[in-house]
């Protein structure tokens, strides 16, 4: 949508041809992009159609709309409704105190609002967001970030707001902010993984003497709920991205069947346990400083290990990696015990990689590319030319592949995976630690699950 | 639980362009140059291929290009400038979302 926008700035008229469930997104994309009389044709093709015959239906059905919406002018009552559609685009007042109430009032206002995941919030009041500032040095209107789909700004203030609102403590403040500035590379795709259908949410690897310092999970059930940095630091990312950014379920967020990884999906990497050099360290940073790595992931498998030797360790994930995922940018999750037998037979951390891209292989007619080669007549690619039970390498890009060490005992490896049509990278942005970091460690570090 | 609270917005502040018409239409398709833009979903080329059928088999002299969007995310830089050197080409046109 946005690039048909593009055309009709350039004085040619643009017409977009999209499914009927997608039409409330596309309305809202022309609306951001300040052309929201945009002409937008809705047809019954099957989503991510193959079949020939569909098409034609769906396209026959709506051609005489595609040939109106290219040679008939803009009519007055059309332009009154796509200005209607920008008068109700607004979100919300964004300034100042919002409301005020009981806590369960104030909960009941938000979800009215659309602003919590369904979980109660804590109330966002001055005072604990003022308090929340202590965990950076950045002034509160400092633009982090403009977040799409409405490029909202996410400013300091904007980000701390919603980090009270998930329960995060001062302390998280800085590993969230570096977080946001990781999401906005273009690397990332966040603005078109934010409005996916494939239902992405933000894996966030934490490296550095900051994960002590905030308590971060590094083992045992480092990705289940129970510990505030792990569950609080997700939350608020997630907050940021619903309210600051604005995709809305099925609207622009179009995510067909969602994903629990949205509540929170951070990890740190357990360092201390690791025979390898940590995750950021691999992407250019000394060991003494602290990071956080970012990439969008759908799915996560974890699987025992076929044995306890190397390869059969490895074979967890080089039998388990679905086919359909063979863009995928992937975390591979090594528990410190299983990462030191690797070590000792002489495997690195690039080693593991290797295998694992080299060896994950399936039947050429698991392959998506091999069944749409028989589908579509490309039998010309590389999988589509090669007779059904080759076997063929499922994962196409090495270079995204990385080993994460997190964990506690048991024979168990887990794939977190990302990818799609997008040909995304991990980013690493540096965590910004306020220069009285000390003393606000102090002040939470006691704010630990007594079970420890 | 009666405590009262003065609570902050989560909103970002966000500013949305001045809206603009859409560009004039063509009035007749007759002997134009529509252009096709396809980006990388799966079902996009197949829709584009259908539209150029449905089109060509109603209206004569029309011809038809094709812009291959390599993604399906705001095109910027050299890419932009490639897809605004092919609309100076065109005289409309059609992009399938293919979702």
């Amino acid at each position: 949508m946005y690039n048909l926008v593009e055309v009709e700035k350039l004085g040619k008229p643009a017409v977009a041809l999209c499914n009927v469930g997608f039409g409330a997104d596309a309305r809202s994309a022309a609306v951001v992009k300040g052309n929201p009389a945009l002409r937008t044709v809705l047809e019954r093709v099957p989503c991510e159609a193959t079949d020939g015959e569909s098409i034609e239906r769906g396209v026959a059905e709506v051609i005489e709309e595609v040939i109106r919406a290219l040679t008939v002018p803009l009519g007055e009552e059309e332009w009154e409704e796509a200005l209607a559609r920008v008068a109700a685009w607004k979100p919300g007042e964004a300034r100042g105190v919002v409301y005020r109430g009981t806590l369960e009032e104030v909960n009941r206002y938000f979800y009215r609002m659309g602003w919590t995941d369904g979980f109660p919030v804590v109330p966002p009041t001055v005072r604990a967001v003022e308090e929340m500032l202590r965990g950076t040095d950045l002034p509160a209107d400092h633009v982090v970030a403009h977040l799409p789909p409405r490029m909202g700004k996410a400013t300091v203030e904007k980000i701390a707001v919603n980090a009270v609102m998930a329960g995060a403590l001062p302390t998280h403040l800085p590993v969230i902010i570096a977080a946001v500035e990781a999401l906005v590379d273009p690397d990332a795709w966040f603005g078109t993984y934010q409005v996916s259908t494939g239902s992405w949410a933000p894996f966030v690897v934490v490296n550095g003497p900051v994960r002590r310092d905030i308590g971060l999970n590094c083992g045992s059930g480092a990705l289940s709920p129970g510990n505030i940095a792990n569950a609080a630091i997700g939350r608020a990312l997630s907050l940021v991205i619903r309210n600051i950014g604005g995709a809305r379920p099925g609207i622009e967020d179009m995510g067909v069947l969602g994903n629990p990884g949205k509540w929170s999906m951070v990890v740190g990497e357990w360092e201390e346990e690791s025979p390898w050099p940590p995750l950021h360290v691999e992407e250019g940073f000394s060991s003494e400083q602290s990071a956080v790595s970012v990439i969008f992931m759908n799915t996560f498998v974890q699987v025992l290990g076929y044995g306890s030797e190397p390869e059969d360790l490895l074979r967890g994930f080089t039998y388990n990696v679905p086919p359909a995922k063979k863009n995928a940018t992937a975390a591979l999750l090594v528990p410190p015990h299983l990462a030191r037998i690797l070590a000792q037979a002489g495997w690195q951390k690039p080693d593991v990689v290797d295998f694992i891209w080299r060896y994950t292989q399936v039947p050429a007619y698991q392959h998506p590319d091999w069944v749409r080669a028989r589908r579509l007549g490309e039998r010309h690619t590389r999988i589509g030319a090669v007779e059904a039970h080759v076997a063929v390498q499922v994962l196409s890009r090495k270079e995204v592949l990385r080993v994460v060490v997190v964990g506690g005992p048991g024979n168990v490896v887990g794939i977190v995976l990302g990818g799609g049509i997008m040909p995304a990278r991990w980013v690493t942005r540096q965590i910004a630690l306020p220069r009285k970091w000390g003393r606000l460690v102090t002040r939470y570090r006691g704010m630990v699950p007594r079970i420890r | 639980m009666t405590d009262r609270y003065e609570v902050l917005s989560p909103v970002g502040e966000a500013e949305l362009p001045e809206p603009r018409r859409i560009a004039p239409r063509l009035g007749r398709l007759e002997g134009r140059v529509i252009g096709l833009f396809v980006n990388n979903k799966r079902a996009a080329p197949r829709i584009l291929e259908a539209v150029e059928r449905e089109l060509g088999a109603r209206i004569p002299g029309l011809r038809f290009s094709r812009f291959h969007h390599p993604h399906n995310r705001e095109l910027w830089g050299e890419e932009l400038e490639a897809l605004r050197r092919w609309v100076g080409e065109v005289d409309g046109v059609i992009g399938a979302v293919g979702d």
